[in-house]
């Protein structure tokens, strides 16, 4: 197919746009977090850093509870992602190959768990965790995390499920595989996309959940990076060096996650197994 | 006793009955083809004698065993898909190991099993291999492999060739002959292609919408068809239908009007002399039979509408695409050209009769 020039223009437009949209924050937040405070607070803002410094840096790890805050969040949001996926996968895999009453009506109710704003759940969850002996305990974050990435997982994953060719799920039938054995052997290598896609949501949902985090986290040592990070900003002053070195940490393992199980993400996979 | 025995299998998809009473026998070693157009339930019938599909009533043994109720794996069968359903994340070894492996047989025995599948199929060099680094037949040869080295007592084939291009699948065709050969074993293979089913086959079961319309060698059906759907399928160009009328009847044979070649009087030996004598009948020639060059007491004259030269014959059509199209067959050399009217011998002995509803008389 051949495209005139001006599509072409504005397709090179569309993409510069928005790789300028979203990049030019990330630069911002990361380049100023290597200036000196003066720089960072200048009238006149530097596109590149005049000056070098990894002052922020050393106090952020040094000077401050940002390390727990890291690890809290790591915690957290790792514990998060493996638990969501050891229940989405069977779940979604029950979803689309078991045959039981009520199966597209339970299948369909539980998105309703998105129906509510958090804020509306928050004070009865509050109540169930203080029962349970939850409440400043990351575990309970662990749960809450995971309940609400789910919904989402397993309908994303079932449809993973039914993108595998029926006739490659028979031919393990006939090899005389379990059903077992065929979630794990067979199906999970075949939508390994999804459930690298899946991870990365129920990751990046965790590692950015605020609201319950504040609530039922009580202590200071066990803030997660966004709760205990929002307290860096003070009420008369912000320590704006400091805030983007933070932040540019907190970027880390996003892009590293995404960098790793990013690889998942490739197309075809089952590419060679029919026709 | 019969190595596959199938009684009265029904089987619906809602509202739509797609096996509609089906009962036949394979004898051990026997190659078995289930031909018949789109649709005709053939695919089902394999499914179901495979256990993927649950039948709404009849059985089926394997082996003298009712295995009705049994589980896909524990049928003693194999089965070879269409699209070859490949484990596209294993290699060779791996896709053809995988049932051994789930059939609990130690990794030592399962390599041998695999390697002698392999050497029996020309794919040992390529045992590392994944599913996407092969070409179209070298999938079907594993899928086949996957099938031997379980040794089942019934290999099910479900059109196997007919995602290869033309030349591979007369090359896949020859080689499942010889594999049938090599392994003795009992084969049921469904295909939509007649020349797959006449060339391998020692058993020809003809479905039409969910029911058998014959079985039978291939030479039987090509040369003693039931009805005129049969006579319509088996054989390639297809039997030529014309109207005939009955005007007579001298010894045992019907003497008939065919005004499409011009014909008064044509005697044709029905099957079985009816008892009352019908008025008007259908008449089957096949192109070979309505041909240049064969002992033929009648001459018929027909007007060249196309011509498609093959090299060793070349046909005649009258009308092209049309269900009233007469074929003929000419010598490879003729040179009939479109508008030409072309005289040739038919063989009123190779004629068959058909009554409306499409019954040999």
């Amino acid at each position: 197919m051949k495209r005139s020039a001006a599509i072409n223009a504005l397709m090179v437009a569309c993409g510069a746009f928005f790789v300028t949209l979203v990049g030019l924050p990330f630069w911002w937040v990361v380049s100023g977090s290597v200036k000196v405070p003066q720089e960072i607070i200048a009238r006149t803002p530097t596109m590149f850093p005049h000056s070098f410094t990894l002052q922020h840096y050393t106090k952020l790890f040094d000077g401050s509870a940002y390390p727990d805050y890291l690890l809290n969040s790591l915690i957290v949001a790792v514990s998060s992602t493996v638990l969501t996926l050891v229940l989405a996968i069977p779940a979604a895999f029950a979803f689309f190959r078991l045959d039981f009453p009520g199966r597209s009506a339970l299948y369909r109710t539980i998105l309703l768990a998105y129906a509510f704003p958090s804020i509306v759940v928050l004070i009865p969850l509050f109540g169930l965790f203080a029962k349970i002996g939850l409440v400043d305990r990351l575990p309970a974050l662990v749960i809450v995390n995971a309940a609400f990435a789910l919904p989402f997982s397993i309908w994303m994953l079932r449809s993973f499920f039914a993108g595998v060719p029926k006739e490659i799920e028979e031919a393990a039938v006939m090899d005389g595989a379990s059903t077992m054995t065929i979630l794990r052997r067979i199906m999970i290598p075949l939508v390994a996309p999804g459930i690298a896609s899946v991870g990365i949501y129920a990751f990046v949902s965790a590692w950015t959940e605020y609201v319950f985090t504040s609530v039922l986290i009580l202590s200071d040592a066990k803030r997660t990076l966004p709760v205990g990070f929002s307290g860096i900003i003070g009420q008369y002053q912000i320590d704006w060096g400091l805030l983007l070195a933070g932040a540019t940490v907190a970027i880390v393992p996003v892009v590293a996650i995404f960098a790793l199980i990013g690889r998942g993400f490739v197309s075809g996979l089952t590419e060679g197994a029919v026709k | 006793m019969a190595q596959l025995a199938v009684e009265n299998f029904r089987k619906s998809f809602g509202p739509v009955n797609v096996i509609r009473g089906v009962s036949l026998e394979a004898e051990s070693g026997e190659f078995v083809v289930f031909v018949g157009p789109s649709g005709c339930g053939k695919s089902t019938l394999l499914r179901l004698i495979a256990g993927l599909e649950t039948v709404d009533s009849g059985t089926v043994s394997i082996g003298g065993r009712d295995v009705t109720k049994a589980d896909p794996a524990r049928r003693g069968i194999a089965m070879v898909f269409q699209t070859y359903a490949l484990y596209p994340h294993m290699n060779v070894a791996d896709n053809m190991g995988f049932g051994l492996e789930m059939a609990g047989i130690a990794k030592d025995e399962r390599t041998r099993l695999v390697r002698e599948a392999a050497d029996l199929l020309h794919l040992t060099d390529y045992l590392d291999r994944k599913p996407r680094q092969l070409s179209g037949g070298q999938r079907q040869r594993v899928a086949i492999g996957r099938a031997i080295v379980r040794k089942p007592d019934i290999f099910l084939f479900d059109e196997p060739l007919s995602n290869l291009d033309a030349e591979l699948r007369v090359k896949m065709r020859l080689e499942i002959a010889r594999l049938h050969k090599e392994l003795g074993a009992t084969m049921v293979y469904v295909t939509h292609d007649q020349v797959e089913a006449m060339t391998l086959a020692d058993k020809i079961v003809v479905l039409r919408s969910g029911v058998v319309e014959q079985i039978g060698s291939p030479m039987e059906l090509y040369s003693n068809p039931d009805n005129s759907f049969v006579a319509g399928f088996i054989g390639s160009p297809r039997m030529n239908f014309v109207q005939a009328t009955v005007t007579g009847q001298r010894d045992d044979q019907l003497l008939l009007d065919v005004p499409e070649f011009a014909l008064s009087g044509l005697p044709v030996r029905p099957r079985a002399m009816p008892s009352s004598r019908p008025a008007s009948l259908m008449l089957g020639i096949r192109p070979e039979h309505l041909a240049e060059g064969i002992a033929g007491s009648h001459r018929v004259s027909l007007r060249c509408n196309a011509v498609e030269r093959l090299g060793a014959v070349t046909y005649l059509h009258t009308a092209p695409g049309e269900d009233s199209t007469v074929t003929a067959q000419l010598a490879g050399s003729s040179s009939a050209r479109t508008g030409d009217v072309v005289e040739v011998n038919l063989a009123s002995e190779r004629c068959f009769l058909f009554d409306q509803d499409g019954a040999r008389v």
